[in-house]
């Protein structure tokens, strides 16, 4: 690890004062837990001058309710969120989210804001010392693109080509189903547990300038994985009033349950009456450069009674415009499976306990 | 030799193992919780997580290796172990010391063979490459001409 000037303001405005520095040269410390691995391992081009970091500031690690909803300050802790009674009884879906970071040490550590701005996961962008100077570090090509791609984007590439039209959203959406923006962007998918339950739940995020809706807070710009300019600060994450008799589940498919980012996510929210679906929400993570939400589906379920056809269709519905990119051709079939267990409201999967093997 | 029980599902590809049941002759035991140790042992990189999780993935443009770290390199941890059940036999060994014999080696070399052999008997379908990613079941599943695919 290189040597930096490290900073604890005390208040979010000498935070964001410090956080408007250009370049690169400056970043933000929460809980650490991503932060400090990617600084010792060197993977930017640019090493950080000044770390700044937040935990001096009181007043944001809290739960409280608010306006009907819940407010959840930026430095709460993610095991806090996962085990909190106001979360786990109104946000179901969040609470398990936020269980599924990490291991127990990451999730004492980690906290919501930093969770929800995590860089993206790529084994050429983290590669150690910045081997591959890639497409989203400001390089020109995409390694993943050509080479190993088996936990890549299956729902396009991003575009975009410089840190400061990450503001833009209209210039820097995913562009779905474009052959030409693959060529160009970058497949690294967001990954962020918490990122996709809040876009599913229809939280905001406030910073210290604006309140933005989770929709929109996640971009699939080239270098960038959020809409926050230099020197913006998220403060808060803002829930609205809880959806009783509600099934929300996240799904999160993965390789090794007791630590690992997901292959597969998927956060929803279904409100059933009778036997028929009054209201549908259904994002899905890691398939995307951002947290996708499938729009078609939730159309699609509108009205609809729950059947075992209806839960296979909506699958095949959810993957209908997937542009998998060889290597990341099986995670088509998995995401339309865990949306056909979302509909159906199955139980992720739980490993089998001693006596359930013995007598079996 | 080692005796595996797994489930895959095939809506996913994911192997979920059970139950591992290993049986050994070690000649004599000497340190029985070392020899416990070893046994379970079997879990580690040459053994049934050889089948399943573990891989060194190079970049073939640059034949760099992409996932030298303990995250994306899959080992297993406590949380993920399956049941395992070790039967020794004692047949003390005249011409070795003590009448003991090696019992690392021996303990993982079937892993990874048992894990294939389990997953192609449970899907009806040969499996032969490892690590048995969801992306390696899947693709057996899927393979054209296959009928298992579609199945649910």
């Amino acid at each position: 690890m290189r040597s930096f000037r490290y900073v604890a303001p005390t208040s979010v405005a000498e935070a964001a004062e410090w956080l408007a520095m250009p370049g690169g040269k400056v970043v933000a410390l929460a809980g650490g837990t991503d932060l400090l691995g990617i600084l010792k391992d060197r993977v930017h081009a640019v090493y950080p001058e000044v770390v700044v970091g937040l935990k001096a500031i009181t007043g944001l690690d809290y739960i409280r309710k608010e306006s009907g909803g819940l407010a959840i300050g930026t430095l709460t802790r993610l095991s806090t969120v996962a085990a909190h009674p106001l979360i786990r009884e109104g946000y179901p879906l969040l609470a398990q989210a936020a269980q599924a970071v990490g291991s127990p040490q990451l999730r004492a550590m980690g906290t919501v804001g930093g969770n929800l701005c995590q860089e993206p996961r790529c084994w050429y962008y983290r590669s150690p010392g910045n081997h591959f100077f890639c497409r989203r570090k400001g390089g020109g090509v995409c390694f993943a693109l050509g080479g190993d791609n088996r936990f890549g984007s299956i729902f396009g590439a991003t575009i975009g080509r410089l840190q400061e039209e990450a503001g833009h959203k209209a210039e820097a959406v995913v562009q779905e189903g474009d052959e030409g923006h693959f060529v160009q962007g970058c497949v690294a998918v967001s990954t962020s547990d918490l990122a996709t339950a809040v876009v599913a739940l229809g939280a905001w995020i406030k910073t210290n300038v604006r309140l933005i809706p989770a929709d929109d807070f996640f971009v699939g710009a080239a270098m960038g994985s959020t809409v926050l300019r230099p020197g913006e600060v998220v403060e808060e994450l803002r829930l609205p009033p809880p959806l009783p008799d509600s099934v929300q589940t996240y799904q999160k498919f993965r390789i090794r349950d007791a630590i690992d980012f997901a292959i597969v996510s998927a956060a929803s929210l279904l409100r059933v009456e009778g036997d028929r679906v009054v209201e549908a929400g259904l994002v899905l993570g890691s398939v995307a450069p951002l947290p996708r939400r499938a729009k078609e589906v939730e159309a699609f379920l509108k009205n609809q009674p729950v059947t075992a056809e209806l839960a296979q269709e909506a699958g095949a519905l959810a993957v209908r415009d997937a542009k998998p990119r060889g290597g990341s051709n099986y995670k088509v079939q998995i995401a339309a499976e865990l949306v056909r267990r979302a509909v159906l409201g199955c139980v992720p999967h739980k490993r089998k306990r001693w006596e359930e093997v013995r007598g079996g | 030799m080692s005796f595996v029980e797994l489930e895959v599902d095939t809506n996913t590809g994911r192997v979920e193992l059970l139950r591992v049941v290993n049986a050994t002759d070690v000649g004599r035991i000497i340190d029985p919780l070392s020899l416990e140790g070893q046994l379970n042992g079997c879990l580690g990189s040459a053994g049934i997580d050889g089948a399943l999780w573990e891989e060194t993935v190079l970049d073939s443009g640059t034949g760099r290796i992409l996932n030298s770290n303990l995250l994306d390199y899959k080992w297993r941890t406590t949380r993920d172990l399956p049941i395992i059940e070790n039967v020794v036999l004692e047949t003390p060994v005249a011409s070795h010391r003590f009448g003991a014999l090696g019992v690392g080696e021996i303990s993982t070399s079937p892993g990874p063979a048992a894990v294939l052999m389990a997953a192609s008997n449970a899907l009806g379908v040969w499996l032969r490459d490892y690590p048995l990613t969801p992306e390696r079941v899947l693709g057996a599943l899927y393979r054209p001409g296959s009928t298992l695919g579609g199945e649910t």
